[in-house]
């Protein structure tokens, strides 16, 4: 990693939907719909559009940063101490994030294709390729996450148009059985996992080129929007082909990449496009690994972030191995305890930093 | 449990020869922050070979589970009315 490493707006947007689509356009639809029923698709909207405001807290703290890094413009807005009064819980929160992804990986290999293979040999492995990806630095990332992108998104559609011959609409309806409870509760899971995690990306967004930063807003909103559209395809394709058992079913589209026959000559090709759907998971906790890292190095004052990767590494690995060793603890925690702590570490810091900067400009207005 | 230990001994000497050269080149702060770090990683570690169950990030995250489970029981609570 270079001291001073750019990007341009849309390779950062790339990155932000990869961030936001990664694994939860696999994990996503089976709580959703185990939730809401049919109307998970409405609380995936409603998420969204909270993402959409968090999205514009973000960049108004990016803008009022005026390019600086952020842990640079936080420490001038609320002073040193209360710096790292509201950012340790954030790094905290953020080492486990990265585990967390892993060990849903780790969950993801061991019920579909590794299940004889040790977790912390999958675990492993998948951390020292992450580790690796992160040493290389954000902008051979950003160059890699274009074709990664492509790959992954192409074998969503893919498994969404092969299936389509297995689709029932009536499987939609009732949207709204038990009234709205049901649509909100799905829209706290969302909201948790992952658009309140998007505040992380304040400390990414510095690093893009000056002379294109005009141009971030209207990136980032494009690809939270593509990312909303994906995730309710991916919800209404699973709801039409498997109906109600897609909220018992995990992992929903690789189930309906199970489905997936076509005369013999296609079929069994879950296995490949489980692989492609892996590189989601692989990616978002690189992207989350990275952004600790530089995190860590702002907040320590480390001039070489280099430095930092293999034990913050070694530390999320041995987390993903520690931590929520069971599926239903990690269900648990993703869906009952993460909204609550994504709110609280990093959507809450960000939003008092907005606050304060605004009183700032203010104040130097009049 | 030498399984265990073998894998994160066989690790922790393979973080050491990628990082040597660096660390050589840091200033005395890097050095220092770079030792640190490797405190709560012998500590994960030990709970890992020894499969015990320590205070961990869980055991925080755990404190704040009755304040989320009462968010969510609202939600239930309409489901099941």
């Amino acid at each position: 990693m270079k001291q001073t490493e750019s990007v341009g707006s849309l390779q950062m947007a790339v990155l932000f939907l990869f961030f936001l689509t990664g694994s939860s356009i696999v994990i996503i639809p089976s709580p959703l719909t185990s939730v809401a029923g049919s109307g998970a698709w409405l609380s995936l909207l409603l998420a969204l559009l909270l993402g959409m405001a968090m999205l514009a807290v973000l960049l108004y703290v990016h803008r009022a940063g005026g390019g600086r890094p952020f842990i640079a413009y936080t420490r001038s807005a609320l002073g040193g101490p209360l710096t790292w009064f509201v950012m340790a819980p954030f790094a905290l929160l953020l080492f486990w994030n990265v585990a967390g992804i892993v060990i849903e990986i780790g969950f993801f290999f061991k019920s579909t294709m590794l299940k004889e293979t040790p977790t912390y040999a999958v675990n492993g492995m998948l951390f020292l390729i992450i580790a690796l990806t992160v040493r290389a630095g954000l902008e051979t990332m950003a160059r890699m996450a274009a074709l990664l992108l492509l790959l992954m998104f192409g074998f969503v559609a893919l498994i969404l148009v092969l299936v389509s011959g297995l689709y029932r609409i009536e499987f939609l309806l009732p949207i709204l059985p038990e009234g709205i409870k049901p649509i909100l509760h799905g829209a706290y899971i969302a909201y948790g996992f992952p658009y309140a995690e998007l505040f992380i990306f304040a400390v990414l967004l510095p690093h893009v080129r000056a002379r294109e930063a005009g141009r971030i807003s209207r990136h980032l909103y494009i690809a939270l929007a593509v990312n909303g559209l994906t995730f309710v395809c991916a919800i209404l394709g699973s709801l039409m082909v498997l109906g109600p058992l897609t909220g018992e079913l995990k992992y929903s589209l690789y189930q309906l990449a199970r489905l997936i026959y076509i005369r013999e000559i296609v079929e069994r090709i879950e296995l490949v496009i489980g692989f492609s759907l892996i590189v989601g998971f692989y990616f978002k906790t690189a992207i989350a690994l990275l952004i600790l890292i530089k995190l860590l190095a702002a907040l320590l004052r480390l001039q070489d972030e280099q430095l930092l990767t293999f034990p913050v590494a070694l530390i999320c690995f041995l987390l993903s191995l520690t931590t929520y060793t069971t599926e239903s603890a990690t269900e648990q925690i993703v869906n009952v305890t993460w909204p609550l702590l994504t709110t609280l570490a990093y959507a809450a810091p960000v939003v008092l930093l907005a606050v304060v900067l605004g009183f700032k400009a203010m104040a130097d207005t009049s | 449990m030498s399984e265990r230990l073998g894998c994160l001994l066989l690790i922790a000497v393979l973080i050491a020869w990628a990082d040597a050269s660096r660390f050589k080149k840091s200033d005395r702060r890097g050095r220092r922050l770079y030792l640190m770090l490797w405190g709560p990683a012998i500590y994960l570690g030990w709970l890992f070979v020894t499969e015990l169950s320590g205070p961990n990030v869980d055991t925080v995250f755990g404190w704040f589970t009755p304040a989320a489970q009462r968010i969510v029981h609202w939600f239930e609570g309409g489901a099941k009315g």
